[in-house]
């Protein structure tokens, strides 16, 4: 910026008056370029608006709580109204709305009515004597109202002027004023707990002050003591709280866990006898130098391998959830031991032999055994993990007998094997567990009878055919072969 | 608190620092926002960010000079960018905008002189009233306002002789200068909150 020194007059008294010109901003101006500037103070800002917040919530919950209580209050003062006796022992004085025109509240036995007004100096010098005397007592409560009494007579000039304030100096400190309206108190005998419906009735202008009943009373209301209002008020508040129980639990039973019901644990074992399903696949791409042997071997599931069934084993637990009266679902994990044996011969040295593969070079292996019925027995097994899944459908029975059949279908992990698998020339076996296939998928088809020896605990017994849907073999391999099981499984359930 | 203390802690972001830097310059800062801007919440916009880039950018700030000057030029740099972000200053725009404005005397109520003048400064088109704003009262050159404004040097002087003209008439008009000795009914200075 340079400065400009070729301004005229007009040009100068523009900068002057501009720059004498001032304008004060809002503050917010500064709280906004505050917080921009130091954006880490905001956090205590926002902690006290969080605060403030939180503050206001609580009062406003507590202030409904505090409702609550008042409504549950008047509930207690409704009931204490409906009682109708006095729990004290001592005399009372009961004054009845029947007028007299005498002032004596000595006589138990005949209450003592009030006259309706007091005018002569004798007569509220007689009533201060009894109030004295405690006969009749009151006193004030300075905390209802600071309201000036003046008590005064009429045609006489001796005027006895006082406040409410002289009165407790005369009187029972027992007793208090309740004010009921804006001039007039009923009298309360506090340590009778007893209120009466004894007005006093005071104008401010006026000479004189009237004592008399509250129609509205029609017998005195015995006050309970505090401990008494609050065991009601606890009553009161047990009862009704009860009473809602009560109607809540009968309404609104919990609700019932369906899981626990209509779920159980089922533990089973499955022996059975083993064998397998074994041909010959059809492949686009064959070695060429492979000669093709088998035609007279006869593999589609004869012996004439000499392959023989063994035994085979399925451990399994699974949780069964019924979804209706006749058909519930399942699901586990189960262990599967699978085997079948074949009769080779030992070859007493390892033999390189061609496998019969899909790849353009024939896979070599060593092989021990040949495939002519030996003396030797060489075991087909695997290990496997499936996890069934599947349903049960009750066909007959009631009670604790009932009849089910069942389907699973059991994706299958194979952990290991013996993968024996024949040379491409039929005459020999080498094992070659790089050709099983890791993951297959079995189907199960069940039928058992369940026993319910409990109401927790029901056993079940009936025959299972498993069926391996998927060449133990990799498709690779020429040859297919599907594991197949027939047992008894054994099982036993229980409920949550 | 001096102006040194004032740097110095504000330079270190203290707040108190920062506050009194504030107080001190930003009722003149206002005015000058004023006068570029549309409206005070216009103004007040520019203020802040002014503010905000002053102590975003004080260390900067190399003692040569005055720091008012420098302040002030910070706050014109971001009122001109404002205003650029909304208006594009060109010879045409403003020729007609200056063609369909007339001065009318109710347009510019009584008050005392600065206000006075500030607000006829704020009666004129944009495009005048930034160019006047910053030859005739803030002291930029013709090159250095046309490189603020993206026109041509020519294009600000005559937006000036156009300006100046207008802001004349007005003045005259509003009997707040006298045409031949530029002299004003009031001698006081105003502060207007």
């Amino acid at each position: 910026m340079e400065d400009n020194n070729y301004r005229d007059d007009f040009e100068l008294f523009l900068k002057e008056s501009a720059d004498e010109f001032r304008m004060i901003p809002s503050r917010k101006i500064w709280y906004s370029i505050y917080n921009n500037i130091h954006p880490a103070r905001r956090w205590p800002s926002m902690a006290v608006c969080l605060l403030i917040l939180t503050a206001v919530l609580y009062i406003g919950i507590e202030n409904n709580n505090s409702l609550s209580n008042a409504a549950r209050k008047n509930a207690a003062e409704n009931f204490n109204a409906n009682l109708t006796e006095s729990k004290s022992d001592k005399n009372i004085t009961l004054l009845q709305p029947f007028a007299t025109n005498s002032f004596d509240t000595k006589e138990k036995n005949n209450p003592t009515v009030l006259d309706e007004s007091i005018n002569t100096f004798e007569e509220i010098q007689t009533l201060s004597t009894q109030l004295q005397n405690g006969d009749v007592s009151f006193s004030t409560n300075l905390n209802v109202k600071s309201n000036l009494l003046n008590i005064m007579t009429i045609g006489n000039n001796d005027a006895v002027t006082g406040s409410v304030k002289d009165l407790p100096n005369k009187l029972s400190p027992n007793n208090k004023l309740k004010l009921v309206s804006r001039n007039s108190f009923s009298v309360v005998d506090e340590s009778e707990n007893f209120e009466t419906n004894t007005k006093i009735i005071a104008e401010e202008n006026e000479t004189a002050i009237t004592i008399q009943q509250d129609p509205t009373f029609e017998k005195g209301i015995a006050l309970k003591s505090k401990n008494d209002n609050d065991k009601d008020l606890k009553n009161i508040l047990s009862t009704t709280e009860k009473s809602w129980n009560e109607d809540y639990a009968f309404r609104n039973k919990p609700a019932i866990n369906k899981l626990k019901q209509n779920g159980s644990i089922s533990y089973y074992i499955t022996p059975s006898l083993g064998y397998r399903k074994f041909e010959k696949r059809d492949y686009v791409k064959r070695s060429a130098n492979i000669a093709n042997s088998f035609s007279n071997v006869g593999l589609s599931g004869d012996r004439t391998l000499n392959d023989n069934d063994a035994f085979n084993l399925e451990l399994g637990a699974a949780f069964q959830y019924a979804v209706s009266k006749n058909v519930r679902v399942k699901t586990g994990l189960q262990v599967n031991y699978t085997n079948y044996t074949s009769n080779v011969t030992s070859l007493g040295h390892p033999s390189q032999v061609a496998l019969d593969v899909s790849s353009s070079r024939p896979l070599y292996s060593s092989s021990n055994y040949s495939s002519a019925a030996g003396s030797s027995l060489i075991n087909k097994t695997t290990i496997q993990i499936a996890m069934p899944v599947g349903a049960d459908i009750k066909i007959a029975g009631t009670g604790n007998l009932k009849w089910y059949v069942g389907a699973t279908l059991q994706p299958t992990f194979v952990v290991k094997g013996s993968g024996y698998v024949l040379s491409s020339d039929g005459a020999h076996y080498s094992s070659e567990p790089s050709l099983l296939r890791k993951l297959n998928l079995n189907s199960a088809i069940e039928s058992f009878i369940s026993f319910k020896a409990s109401p927790s605990v029901t056993m079940t017994v009936g025959p299972q055919l498993r069926y391996q849907l998927f060449s133990s073999f990799k498709n690779e391999y020429n040859y297919s072969e599907k594991l197949y099981n027939i047992g008894v499984k054994l099982g036993i359930s229980t409920t949550f | 608190m001096t102006e040194e203390q004032m740097l110095a802690g504000t330079i270190k972001n203290n707040a108190a620092a920062q506050e009194a830097l504030y107080d001190r310059y930003s009722p003149r800062m206002l005015g000058v926002c004023y006068r570029f801007a549309k409206s005070r919440e216009d103004a007040e916009d520019m203020l802040q960010e002014g503010f905000i880039k002053i102590f975003t950018q004080l260390h900067q700030y190399r003692n040569e000079g005055a720091l008012e000057g420098w302040i002030r030029r910070i706050i014109v740099h971001t009122c001109i960018n404002i205003l650029k972000k909304n208006k594009k200053f060109s010879e045409t725009v403003d020729l007609i905008h200056a063609h369909a404005f007339h001065t009318n005397e109710d347009m510019v109520p009584s008050i005392m002189q600065a206000k006075q003048v500030v607000e006829c400064i704020r009666l004129l088109p944009l495009g005048y009233k930034t160019v006047l704003n910053l030859y005739a009262i803030e002291g930029y050159s013709h090159k250095e306002i046309g490189n603020m404004l993206d026109i041509e040097e020519s294009t600000s002087r005559s937006q000036y002789t156009r300006a100046k003209a207008m802001l004349e008439e007005i003045l005259v008009k509003k009997h707040i200068i006298d045409k031949s000795q530029y002299k004003n009914n009031y001698g006081k200075t105003n502060t207007i909150k």
